[in-house]
């Protein structure tokens, strides 16, 4: 027989002025995080949270909720067995009174044993409060959890990210009235701001729903952005068009609207003569439109605009030319900053460079040009490109930045590259320059593409590296969260493009380079700075390597090597993996492993074997080992046959090693001889440890 | 409705709510925010409510008169509530039904606008007003004003009185805009934009502007050291002025940039400290 319970629901609306659309999302989430952890925190049993948001209006509903906190057990220790009891096991005076204290009744208390002997415990269960009573509580923590970035004071005492106008609270279809946030709750909401602005008596919940449906609001996100979305993809298919949308746009405007409208507008073809992107970005950006484009990918003259309204015939067409007439003269306006652009070639635009700062300690975006034409122009080099596509690649570092001094990039920051690259082709730019000034800030980020072009490759490089060193030779250094000049990401975008492109780079010497070209780094600084960079570079190589390959062990121990090389360090790890389970890998880890572990106590600066000092017939023989099968294993690894060059490392070395330990005393008292055989020991660890993979890092599972 | 009509009513509205019409500040300024009846009275600890149009001038934006929505010189239709009203926002809605815009019958937003003036150090969360797609006020909770954290927020309401109108008027161009009967915004205006754009961005004298920014900041740093708060704030107004002309001139690189709105900061946040001090507590 199933107890009847009876259903208890909270619900509580917070109403204010408008709210950040960027901001209601993140209220959704936490609202429904933190009701559940205040509600576990508070004790109180429920059925389940529903959070709805519109720009207007937060609303949390909580539903079976028990009518009464789960009462709380609390375990009490009471006086020792020994003080509790007299010896004809009566309770004593001090027993009596911890009962007393606790209203716990005799008959249940317990003896339980504790580090300090045997005590009389008992239970309490500690009263539970009706829900009723501690709902202002309950909702007054649930309001004040809600964090944002910027908070604003509106005379009232109470700070939140807009001014909050009413709050409704009702529990058991009841209004709950109490102070909070400088108003007095009530059973009042509103409806639409401007279709429906009187206030409203909700009745019970169902009168609440039932109520803000009938004028005009959504309360439901997901249902407000599937009707934009059927609106857009209907326009789309209306002119034959791509059945693509800006995903933000379509967040930002549902979070706009209380109850999204539409109108389909147009404007003059005249106006597709400027770049498609400055089109895009221009109706978005200004009056958060939605560009339609045609299926070969190019913006056609018509749009679609998302109202917090519904409207038709004369008032729609009234609206439609409203927006149709803002959006001309933004138009006009990207017209007036394209001629303005263009009166001269992009090339004329470098000198003004000068005027802008890279970093105030670092100089100019026009030094920073310099330098990226002298990296791009190395790593070509170092690429084998020949000396038409070089030439290339470097007037395209030249005119990478240019258009940082153009109008249409004051206007718009985020189409930097994009503008440069339209420029360029007006200016009768090569198409693989147009191309990589297009290209190369990307990858932008983790999860954008990386540039298509040898050229976008190439400067997107050379600029990403240069970012690196300059930041990091003034001491601006990522840490933790701090990195406001994303190097993170900088360094993401080297070592994605270095290793999607397969570009076989000696980051020692690039490094070098791009330190070189900085005036402020001093020799010994240059050095540091270096072994910062590439550690900072290491990191992310980790990064990726670990996600596409598991085997962080293994990984670790193959960069420790040598990490001059990225597309090398791949090669390794992909052959070392073919044979983890051998063993030859075994004993190979063995012998790297034992070597190290014998040089951890060793000086730094050991002299060269010297053949003369070997005393004993082993180490004499271990010695000519290593003379006879040296450059063959070398040679092995320089063609990066590594598995190979293991075979033959184990091959000659493993028995004789184990041997060596086993039969001879390295640490000996004369200094000459015991250095001499750490050097042997030392010349065997590092031809395999240098330059394949330090093993002595890899925990090892003997079958 | 045309446009002298419209600003008579604005003002009517907010006389009748009880706002005290001054008139526009006499010196060169960007914006409403620069008079004195925003920038000194948010300031002060007592109650202030006020209406003013003030005809503000941003020599960058001036398009030669081509543009039918951008000058570089234009009006504004200031309103400052102090403390702000709990029903501020109606008040505003309302004004607008006043002057004869059915808000039913558009698509009236609320943007967010995190607005703030680096050279008065002043900032405010609130939002820019979009009727159909245009901006035509910045609502703004005035938080700080001259680096001086505001004990009462007060709420600015910038109408932009050329948009309004031309959607009042249904027109596309600005300088179409009917000012009275039979003269329009152009008759006006239109000369003196194109001159004035030509001045701004061909023909001002760069070295004497460089010298005339010297000259009024030494002067207001001057009548800052005796006190005289609001000659020293009207020599910062222009000092102000004088760094737009500048920047309209390209005559200030981006690296510059930075130092010379720190400078006109510097005296307007002195300004508003010795205000504050006399005033405010």
């Amino acid at each position: 027989m199933a107890n009847k319970k009876i259903i208890n629901n909270i619900l509580f609306e917070v109403g204010t002025e408008p709210l950040p659309a960027s901001f209601i999302y993140s209220a959704m989430k936490q609202l429904k995080k933190n009701a559940q952890e205040l509600l576990k925190a508070h004790n109180i049993t429920y059925g389940e949270i529903e959070t709805f948001d519109t720009y207007r209006r937060l609303v949390v509903y909580i539903k079976n909720v028990d009518e009464l906190q789960k009462a709380k057990e609390i375990e009490l220790r009471g006086p020792s067995k020994e003080i509790a009891y007299d010896d004809n096991n009566k309770p004593t005076k001090a027993l009596l009174g911890f009962l007393n204290k606790t209203g716990i009744k005799q008959i249940d208390i317990q003896i339980k044993k504790t580090p300090q002997g045997d005590y009389v415990f008992g239970t309490k269960k500690k009263e539970a409060n009706k829900v009723s009573n501690i709902l202002p509580k309950v909702i007054e923590e649930l309001l004040n959890s809600v964090s944002c970035d910027k908070n604003m004071h509106w005379n009232k005492g109470y700070t939140f990210v807009r001014p909050i106008r009413w709050i409704m609270v009702l529990w058991k279809q009841k209004p709950v009235v109490f102070k909070l946030a400088g108003l007095e709750t009530s059973n009042i909401t509103y409806g639409h701001q401007i279709l429906s602005p009187k206030a409203h008596n909700v009745k019970s919940e169902k009168d609440y729903f039932l109520y803000l449906k009938r004028n005009y609001v959504e309360l439901d996100f997901l249902s407000r952005r599937q009707n934009i979305e059927k609106a857009i993809n209907a326009l789309a298919m209306k002119y034959k068009g791509e059945l693509s949308y800006d995903v933000d746009l379509l967040d930002e405007l549902t979070n706009l609207c209380e109850f999204p409208g539409f109108i389909a507008g147009s404007f003059h073809k005249k106006y597709l003569s400027v770049p498609g992107e400055v089109l895009i970005t221009s109706m978005k950006k200004g009056q958060k439109l939605f560009a339609i484009k045609d299926k070969s990918n190019k913006v056609m003259p018509v749009f679609l605009a998302v109202i917090d309204n519904h409207v038709s015939g004369k008032v729609e067409k009234n609206i439609c030319e409203n927006y149709e007439k803002v959006l001309e003269a933004k138009l006009k306006d990207s017209e007036f900053f394209l001629s303005q652009d263009t009166r001269e070639p992009l090339v004329k635009k470098v000198d003004k460079l000068k005027n802008i700062i890279f970093q105030k300690d670092i100089g100019s975006m026009y030094e920073k040009t310099e330098r990226l034409v002298n990296i791009s122009d190395f790593i070509a080099h170092h690429l084998g490109l020949n000396k038409e596509k070089t030439e290339k690649v470097k007037r395209c570092a030249y005119l990478s930045k240019a258009d940082l001094v153009t109008d249409m990039v004051g206007e718009f920051p985020a189409l930097q590259g994009v503008i440069g690259s339209r420029y360029a082709l007006k200016s009768k730019e090569e198409p693989l320059v147009c191309e990589g000034i297009l290209e190369h800030y990307q990858p932008k980020s983790q999860d954008d593409d990386i540039p298509k072009s040898i050229a976008g490759c190439i400067v997107s490089l050379a600029d990403k590296l240069d970012n690196i060193t300059a930041y990091f030779s003034v001491g601006l250094i990522p840490s933790g969260s701090y990195d406001p000049y994303a190097l993170r990401r900088s360094a993401l975008g080297v070592v994605r493009i270095i290793l999607n492109k397969k570009l076989s780079v000696s980051m020692n010497l690039l490094i070098d380079k791009s330190i070189s070209l900085i005036s402020v780094v001093n020799q010994i600084k240059a050095s540091e700075l270096k072994a910062q960079v590439i550690d900072f570079l290491n990191q992310r190589l980790r990064q990726i390597l670990s996600q596409d390959e598991g085997e962080l062990e293994l990984i670790e121990s193959v960069i420790i090597a040598n990490c001059d090389n990225y597309l090398d360090i791949v090669e390794r790890i992909k052959q070392l993996k073919k044979i983890r389970q051998s063993k030859d890998f075994f004993e190979c880890s063995k012998i790297v492993e034992r070597t190290s572990n014998i040089l951890k106590k060793a000086p730094s600066n050991l002299p060269s074997v010297n053949k003369k000092l070997f005393k004993e017939d082993l180490e004499k023989q271990l010695g000519d080992i290593f003379e006879k099968n040296h450059k063959d294993i070398l040679g092995l690894i320089n063609k990066g046959k590594y598995i190979q060059a293991t075979e033959k490392y184990v091959c000659a070395f493993s028995q004789p090693v184990h041997v060596f330990f086993d039969k001879i005393m390295v640490n000996v008292d004369n200094v000459k001889i015991r250095n001499n055989r750490l050097s042997l020991m030392k010349d065997i660890n590092q031809l395999y440890a240098t330059h394949v993979a330090d093993l002595s890092k890899i925990s090892i599972n003997q079958n | 409705m045309n446009f002298q009509d419209l600003i008579s009513k604005l003002e009517t509205y907010w006389k009748s709510k009880g706002c005290v019409i001054v008139y526009p500040y006499d010196i060169e300024v960007g914006a409403g925010t620069f008079h004195t009846a925003t920038f000194l009275k948010c300031l002060d600890k007592n109650r202030w409510n006020t209406a003013f149009v003030q005809p503000s001038r941003r020599p960058t934006d001036g398009r030669y008169g081509d543009n039918p929505l951008r000058t570089q010189f234009y009006y504004q239709y200031q309103v400052i509530l102090k403390p702000s009203p709990d029903n501020v926002k109606q008040l505003y809605q309302d004004s607008l039904e006043y002057i004869g815009i059915n808000l039913k019958k558009h698509d009236f937003k609320f943007i967010e606008d995190d607005w703030s003036s680096p050279t008065l150090g002043a900032k405010g969360l609130g939002w820019e007003i979009w009727l159909d797609g245009l901006e035509i006020t910045q609502f703004t909770y005035m938080q700080q004003m001259g680096g001086v954290e505001l004990k009462d927020v007060a709420c600015e309401l910038t109408y932009g009185l050329e948009r309004i109108a031309m959607v009042l008027q249904d027109k596309y161009d600005l300088f179409d805009l009917e000012w009275a009967d039979g003269v329009t915004y152009g008759d006006l205006q239109k000369d003196r934009e194109k001159e004035s754009c030509a001045y701004n961005f061909e023909k001002a004298d760069i070295d004497m502007y460089l010298n005339l920014f010297k000259l009024y900041e030494g002067e207001a740093a001057k009548l800052i050291d005796e006190g005289l708060i609001i000659p020293a704030y009207e020599c910062t107004l222009k000092v102000s002025h004088i760094f737009n002309v500048l920047d309209a001139r390209k005559a200030i690189s981006q690296s510059e940039r930075p130092t010379f709105i720190a400078r006109v900061r510097r005296l307007a946040n002195k300004c508003a400290q010795m205000y504050y001090e006399k005033n405010g507590k």
